[in-house]
């Protein structure tokens, strides 16, 4: 059997954990933010634009939560998400295999059949798809690079939304020491320096979030 | 089998759900459909089935030993049996690969051979497909859903297991294998209309998938890149790519799916291809009338299975006869493959049938003509009912220190009544094939 | 009677930028047979790593490998020294690949019409029927440089009217072929011209002899053979495959003269 990945099974490695992990975050945003909007402040989407550094054009509450969503024309929605997710996987069968990569397609077939009168609750049963993904990652990529590329994709994202929506940051922390930890055992697919300037910038409590999240774009390094 | 029809609907959620699907272009756009699956199985009686095996068997072995005469010594031609026209002449011969043997001697790897039955319960050769042929992933993934989901169905039929296909595609991976290096399957990429089978081999029998661009040679010998420069040294490529791009230095120079210089490496011995480039001369549909020829030449035995009745326009009597009786016959173009450049002369128009005839008498060479061959139908789900549906089965023929046939096959069904293209690609669906347990 | 000619040839690809892992394989060294003996010769590749040596399915000699490192230009060639007899004539048995129709070949009704217009007699030699062929073409073709592509078939240059040596050989090689006489493509080298040339060998009883359909003459001497194929896919000078975003120019150079004349005939 072999060892190696190729670049560009790398990169759609990487890129496989960060749409699937932003899909993940983004579902629990989406239900706080929806809670907010029920009676409390009715234009609170347009901070989560703002924040995840996405184009602001819906006009109401409602358009946002349905094309948000469902929308696939929508180059942001989550199923557009998902759908970018599913090409990378697509190419990554037989590294993922056909269990794991089965969790992105029920998620996919599970939106367009609840699209037309859903709320944002029907989609617990894809927040739990994508946990069974990441549980499928871990039990069945026995082969060591492709999982810890897939989990470099995961952890870079998840540390990047936790930024973007100011989690405490103690969080933070916790997000750059297991990042730090995974670039350990790959040290070559991260940019060392970058890697130390985040950790630096990251201990204060109040740090550049838009440096961080410059740093976090060009940590993950394939090509050399 | 009442229960399996019963359970139809938890088949296909559990197809959708492991992404089993193929390709097709309509209009010059990729995409991607389910490939529809009838779970009325095919049965096959042990009886008849061990005369197809019998009969594939031979047929392969003469096959391979043709291969292996054409690129060498050319002693069939020399004897008389096939006019050198019919290999100089093909697409599918390939003077690049003169003098290579491949390694140990093996050509066709794996062959997708299409039979039909006929009313009188005789199994007919369609076609031979000794290059790249597909399928055989469909009926395991069926026989694996149809097990899960109606696991009674199976305890009382008894029926031999298909997914030992995987075992033997990798057994024949392995043999092939000329220095233990790595085992490849080579995809041309994920607009193939197959690609959904390259990666579900790769990801079955352990083998890397690898894309164009992933692989080079290098002292002539071929290497799979990894991240940093790392590399690793490939012994056998199972390629799904056709010959034609496979070597920009050897074929299409424009080809952006090849192995630069593969075929050097592969002329040295470092690497096995499998199947062999250069097939395609066995499997051209002008060759088809003259496998039983060869049978009869390379191993001095009868043919066990018969070809539709073919007729060469190529020689005077044949096009005579093909052009008083072409309203029966079934005519195609030994250019064209996947159910293109085949017609039927009881559908043609007059004009169609005059310019037919013309292009018979023009180029006689390019056209080869058959029998109908009344082709038993089976019945195939519809609504609450059932239908009636023409259906070919390709049984597929490992070669590795033996030849096998897989006791399944992958059985495709018209979609159209009265139609008889069961191409996938032309809009057919599948059925698993049982074949009976000794 | 033996003539000496001395030669050199230079091809240099010039890249608009940086390539790497460039697989290559060349046919840019004579060939040698009973009508032309190499004294010397001398090739260039470079940069190149290991190179390898091999013969093709036609017994042309290639040159193949990879040269890994980034670069902006590529050279190959070679020079030398053939010793040329009197006689183009190879003895070989005939290989009947060469009768049959090839990609660049293939006949359509134009050949077939032009053939049709050409009055053989039963007493004509093949070569004298080879000569009627090239007669007929000649005066239906103009030479007209960049008027057709590498990819330009025999059917659609005599359509066109119009070619270089590359279509004037497959138009002959297809009228040959569809009047039942072996013919195949030859890439080479003649004094006076200052890059590569093609022509036609064509098989008349146990020997390939050659003509040269853009000059309308059969050959005697004086052309210097690289390879031979079915047309001139066989018979590619060079092939490469190259990493990197780049555009490529050529720079050919070649000088071909009889020793003894100490003449330099050409140069570009």
């Amino acid at each position: 059997m072999g060892e190696l990945i190729s670049n560009t099974k790398a990169e759609n490695l990487f890129w496989l954990g960060r749409y699937v992990q932003r899909v993940y975050i983004v579902l629990h945003l989406l239900r706080k933010y929806r809670d907010v909007m029920i009676d409390e402040n009715e234009g609170a989407y347009h901070s989560f634009c703002e924040k995840l550094g996405i184009t602001d054009n819906y006009a109401s509450s409602d358009e946002f939560l349905h094309n948000y969503v469902y929308d696939k024309e929508n180059p942001d929605s989550l199923i557009s998400m998902l759908t970018y997710a599913s090409n990378n996987a697509t190419l990554l069968r037989e590294e993922i295999k056909s269990e794991t990569f089965s969790y992105i397609l029920l998620s996919i077939s599970h939106i367009e059949n609840c699209a037309k009168d859903a709320d944002i609750d029907a989609l617990q049963t894809v927040s739990d798809y994508l946990l069974a993904f990441w549980g499928s990652v871990d039990e069945r990529m026995f082969k060591r690079e492709p999982r810890n590329m897939v989990k470099a994709g995961k952890y870079l994202e998840d540390l990047d939304l936790h930024v973007r929506f100011d989690y405490p940051h103690e969080r933070i922390l916790y997000l750059v020491d297991r990042l730090e930890k995974h670039a350990e055992k790959e040290k070559v697919i991260f940019n060392q320096i970058l890697l130390y300037q985040l950790k630096s910038e990251t201990l204060q409590p109040d740090c550049d979030k838009l440096k961080v999240l410059d740093i976090l774009k060009h940590l993950f390094v394939v090509n050399g | 089998m009442t229960t399996l029809i019963e359970q139809r609907d938890a088949v296909n959620k559990w197809l959708e759900r492991y992404g089993v699907r193929f390709g097709v272009y309509k209009g010059g756009v990729f995409h991607e459909q389910l490939f529809p699956f009838d779970p009325i199985p095919r049965v096959i009686k042990r009886s008849e089935w061990n005369h197809i095996e019998k009969g594939l068997i031979q047929r392969v072995k003469a096959l391979n030993l043709f291969l292996s005469d054409i690129y060498s010594g050319k002693q069939i031609v020399a004897d008389g049996v096939i006019p050198e026209e019919f290999i100089y002449s093909s697409k599918g011969y390939l003077p690049q690969c003169e003098n290579i043997t491949p390694s140990k001697g093996i050509y066709t790897h794996i062959c997708g051979i299409d039979l039909v039955q006929a009313r009188d319960g005789s199994w007919i050769i369609l076609e031979d497909n000794l290059r790249i042929p597909s399928g055989a992933s469909y009926p395991i993934i069926a026989r694996t859903i149809t097990r899960k989901v109606s696991p009674h169905t199976f305890e009382h039929n008894h029926i031999e297991e298909n997914r030992g296909y995987i075992d033997l595609l990798r057994k024949t991976m392995d043999y092939a294998n000329v220095n233990g290096g790595l085992a490849v399957i080579l995809t041309p990429g994920r607009y193939n209309s197959a690609f959904f089978e390259h990666s579900f081999l790769a990801e079955k029998t352990g083998a890397t998938l690898v894309f164009p661009g992933d692989l080079t040679v290098e002292n002539e010998k071929v290497y799979y890149n990894g991240l940093f420069n790392t590399r690793q040294k490939v012994g056998v490529i199972y390629r799904r790519v056709s010959d034609e791009f496979l070597d920009p230095m050897a074929f299409d120079k424009s080809s952006l799916l090849g192995i630069p210089n593969v075929m050097q490496a592969y002329a040295k011995g470092n690497v096995a291809l499998m199947n062999a480039p250069g097939n395609g001369i066995a499997d051209d549909k002008g060759l088809c009338y003259f496998v039983p020829k060869m049978i009869e030449y390379y191993l001095h035995e009868t043919p066990l299975l018969q070809n539709a009745p073919t007729y060469l326009p190529y020689y005077p009597d044949d096009r005579k006869y093909v052009l008083e009786n072409i309203r029966k016959l079934v005519i195609k173009d030994v250019s064209e493959a996947g159910g293109y450049g085949v017609m039927f002369g009881r559908d043609m128009d007059e004009e169609h049938l005059a310019n037919i005839k013309h292009l018979i008498e023009t180029e006689p060479r390019r056209w080869i003509a058959q029998e109908v061959i009344d082709f038993i139908d089976l019945e195939v789900l519809e609504g609450s009912g059932t239908v009636l549906r023409k259906a070919d089965l390709r049984a597929f023929v490992l070669c590795a220190d033996e030849i096998r046939v897989w006791h399944s096959g992958l059985t495709r069904f018209a979609r159209e009544p009265d139609s008889f293209v069961v191409n996938s690609s032309q809009g057919g669906g599948f059925k698993d094939t049982w074949v009976e347990k000794n | 009677m033996d003539k000496l000619v001395e030669y050199h040839y230079l091809t240099k690809v010039v890249f608009s930028e940086k390539v790497h892992s460039h697989s290559f394989l060349l046919r840019c060294t004579p060939s040698e047979n009973e009508y032309q003996k190499i004294e010397s010769v001398s090739s260039r590749i470079a940069p190149a790593g290991e190179v390898f040596r091999a013969s093709d399915c036609f017994g042309n000699t290639v040159y193949y490998g990879m040269a890994g490192e980034p670069h902006d230009s590529f050279e190959f060639g070679s020079s030398g020294t053939v010793r040329l007899s009197g006689l183009y004539a190879l003895k070989e048995p005939l290989a009947g690949i060469f009768l049959y129709p090839s990609a660049f070949t293939a006949p359509d009704s134009g050949i077939a019409a032009l053939l049709s217009s050409v009055r053989f007699s039963a007493s004509e030699t093949v070569s004298e029927k080879v000569l009627k062929l090239c007669s007929a073409l000649f005066s239906r073709m103009e030479y007209a440089p960049n008027s057709t592509t590498i990819e330009t078939t025999a059917a659609e240059a005599l359509r066109a009217g119009r070619g270089v040596c590359q279509d004037y050989s497959h138009a002959l090689i297809s009228l040959c072929r569809l009047s039942g006489i072996a013919a195949r493509y030859v890439a080479g080298f003649i004094e006076g011209e200052g890059c590569t040339h093609a022509w036609v060998e064509y098989y008349d009883k146990d020997c390939w002899r050659a003509a040269d359909p853009t000059h309308n003459r059969l050959i005697e001497t004086g052309y210097i053979k690289l390879s031979h194929g079915r047309d001139f896919d066989d018979c590619s000078i060079e092939r490469g495959v190259f990493s990197g975003a780049a555009k490529q120019r050529l720079e050919i150079s070649l000088q071909v003269q009889e020793k003894s004349a100490g003449v330099s005939l050409q140069k570009s």
